[in-house]
């Protein structure tokens, strides 16, 4: 009897456990974070004291976050109506970009944080070729379908995926006002 | 019933523990952290410029593939050390990290006039030493604190559009990273008592 329930403590502590920990790392549920639209960002993830699940998701992944100091990394893996970002659908995101020196977008497989090959050979995008509108504002497309104008090709067969949308050289991380930044959005325009 | 609620309660405790030693343990264990996998890639001495991230070939995951990265190692157990990057005209920044505190310093290339960027790294111990020996510092050359005497330096250049890279690339692998070289003897017995200032001439 008392083997049963020793059992079952530790079965109940094992899924609360890691249960638990799973599901903060994965949707990097964090105190730090800092949310515009779809877009999320840690500011405060490379540096020392951080936030533990911040540390533990980074750590996860592989990744080398980038120091406020340097700019700003905003991820997105929903679109503006809340759907998970599928790599088969074709978006836009427009809109206005924040002030920064420079900006790059990428989209990396959600899964495990890869590029998706393409025959453009084009994985990112940057403020120096991106073609904009009279009024500032700009769009690029992402899609597995060849597009004019800025095109950011997605491998259709790639899954959910993840959008960067990275401020080098921000005064946003200066400011204190990164909550503030008006960000583009992300409209799903067609699915196959 | 009461006894199910009371393994209920010890088994969700247990749990709640649970989470909190694996959350925090995590950064300790894992070997496969960008830390690691950039230690990985530098070499024991000089800069090493990542590879470019392309799918299939990415040195740490969800680099920015229109940036060019190189690495490298500081280590100030043998003395202090020198970094002199040429700045390209694009972005361009520099991290310094040691695995324990994360980042304890980063800029960008607008934090220097020049178009080379120049920086000293010392631990405390150095850092008190230069600061007794040295009276007046070049003010051109950037003094910095590491936490630890081992680190590693990430550069990150922008690579603009789409023939961008070649030069990013190079401007990186020009950078120094080394150990400064002697410039005074570190046999010579510490200035003690202190040399006083010298009283403000009146004449």
């Amino acid at each position: 009897m008392f083997a049963l329930q020793a059992l079952v403590v530790i079965v109940i502590a094992a899924g609360v456990g890691l249960g638990s920990a799973w599901l903060v790392i994965d949707r990097q549920i964090a105190f730090e974070a800092v949310q515009s639209g779809s877009w999320t960002a840690w500011p405060y993830a490379s540096e020392a004291g951080s936030d533990p699940y911040v540390r533990a998701g980074m750590v996860t992944s592989g990744f080398v976050p980038l120091n406020i100091a340097e700019g700003l990394a905003f991820t997105a893996r929903l679109d503006s109506a809340g759907r998970p970002i599928r790599a088969d659908c074709t978006y836009v995101v427009s809109g206005r970009m924040p002030a920064a020196r420079w900006w790059t977008l990428a989209a990396y497989r959600d899964e495990d944080f890869t590029l998706m090959d393409n025959p453009a050979q084009r994985y990112g995008f940057d403020s120096t070729e991106a073609l904009r509108r009279q009024d500032g504002t700009l769009e690029v497309i992402v899609s597995p379908l060849v597009q004019a104008g800025n095109w950011l090709p997605s491998d259709g067969a790639a899954g959910e995926l993840r959008y960067m949308l990275r401020l080098y050289d921000t005064p946003l991380s200066i400011g204190g006002t990164v909550g503030d930044a008006e960000l583009p959005t992300i409209e799903r325009r067609g699915c196959p | 019933m009461t006894r199910a609620l009371l393994l209920l309660a010890i088994g969700v405790t247990l749990g709640l523990f649970m989470h909190l030693v694996i959350v925090l343990a995590i950064p300790r264990v894992s070997e496969d952290d960008g830390w690691s996998r950039a230690m990985a890639f530098a070499e024991s001495e000089g800069v090493t410029v990542l590879p470019p991230a392309r799918p299939g070939n990415e040195a740490i995951p969800l680099l920015d593939p229109k940036l060019a990265y190189a690495v490298c190692r500081f280590d100030l157990s043998g003395g202090p050390w020198q970094i002199s990057a040429p700045l390209p005209r694009a972005f361009w920044s520099m991290a310094l990290f040691t695995r324990d505190t994360g980042v304890f310093y980063a800029v960008t290339q607008d934090a220097s006039p020049a178009d080379v960027f120049e920086i000293e790294i010392r631990n405390a111990d150095q850092t008190r030493r230069f600061r007794m020996e040295e009276m007046v510092p070049d003010g051109d050359v950037l003094q910095i604190e590491a936490p630890a005497d081992h680190g590693l330096v990430l550069f990150r250049a922008l690579a603009p559009g789409r023939s961008g890279r070649a030069g990013a690339e190079a401007r990186l692998a020009e950078t120094i990273c080394a150990q400064l070289p002697e410039r005074v003897d570190p046999d010579r017995p510490m200035p003690f008592p202190f040399p006083r200032p010298r009283p403000p001439d009146l004449s």
